[in-house]
């Protein structure tokens, strides 16, 4: 299997497919999404990549804020691309701060219908919607932002009380000591204490008897 | 005594092309109501079908298509 897999990869040595999701921050689409596409595909072109079709996917809310985006807009793209040049790309991608995320995929064909997409979003009667605004910050973040904050006051608390409970600890062994010279005081009345208990037990010992 | 077959949620057959991580309307399914995948009892998915639903579930979460958790 190891063997076959090797060979695959020799034949395909000039021209594997790829497709490519990237996530891409609404702000840059919303001041102009041909010029974005553009740099994203020269980008992709820099690295020796020959694009096939490249379309907006969709633009919708993210199921968890990315960079704090919670909508952004997604870019399908197929493409051949020179071996050893992936990395390269990849490091670019991850340095570029317009792209959110990205996930790149070896496929064995180009969808049929991808075709007729990408070239419908390249006529000029083409006109992309601008992408709506975030919208408030739900609650829930919120919540968990204070829950965080609160977390990490307990954490820094507990950093910095840390020696002063030792001091706590250590002061009401001197207040008994300071007290204890005032505690001696009644130990002067102990005669009395003791006769008291003599008293007792004489009392007590003849009922015993 | 054998056990019953389960009838599984999906309709997948194995010789169905591969699942793909952009169908997420099909992908929902085998979600359950915290966003964990269903376990094959559920889906009634081959093991390698499994493997792929996996797979193409996980690939989703990366491009924050699904959620990792509700």
């Amino acid at each position: 299997m190891g063997r076959s897999i090797y060979r695959k990869a020799k034949e395909n040595h000039l021209g594997q497919i790829y497709e490519g999701m990237i996530i891409l921050d609404n702000d840059l689409v919303r001041a102009d999404w041909r010029k974005a596409k553009a740099t994203l595909t020269d980008t992709l072109v820099k690295y020796g990549a020959v694009i096939h079709t490249a379309r907006r996917w969709d633009e919708r809310a993210l199921a968890y804020p990315i960079k704090g985006n919670l909508r952004a807009t997604y870019f399908l793209l197929y493409f051949e691309l020179p071996d050893g040049r992936s990395s390269e790309l990849r490091r670019n991608l991850d340095l570029n701060v317009n792209v959110l995320r990205y996930l790149f995929l070896a496929v064995d064909e180009i969808p049929a219908e991808e075709a007729e997409l990408a070239s419908a979003e390249e006529s000029s009667d083409f006109e992309l919607e601008p992408p709506p605004e975030d919208g408030p910050r739900p609650s829930v973040f919120d919540e968990l932002d204070a829950a965080r904050e609160s977390e990490r006051e307990r954490v820094r608390s507990d950093e910095d009380g840390s020696p002063k409970q030792e001091e706590t600890a250590s002061k009401p062994d001197e207040s008994q000591e300071e007290k204890s010279p005032e505690g001696a005081a009644p130990s002067e009345e102990s005669p009395k204490a003791e006769e008291a208990a003599t008293a007792t037990t004489s009392t007590d010992s003849p009922k015993e008897s | 005594m054998a056990l019953k077959p389960t009838p599984g949620i999906g309709a997948k057959n194995c010789d169905d092309p591969k699942l793909d991580y952009k169908d997420l309307e099909y992908l929902g399914k085998f979600l359950t109501p915290q966003g964990q995948i269903v376990s094959r009892r559920r889906s009634g998915f081959c093991a390698q079908c499994q493997k792929e639903l996996k797979q193409a579930i996980k690939r989703a979460r990366h491009l924050s298509l699904l959620p990792f958790i509700v």
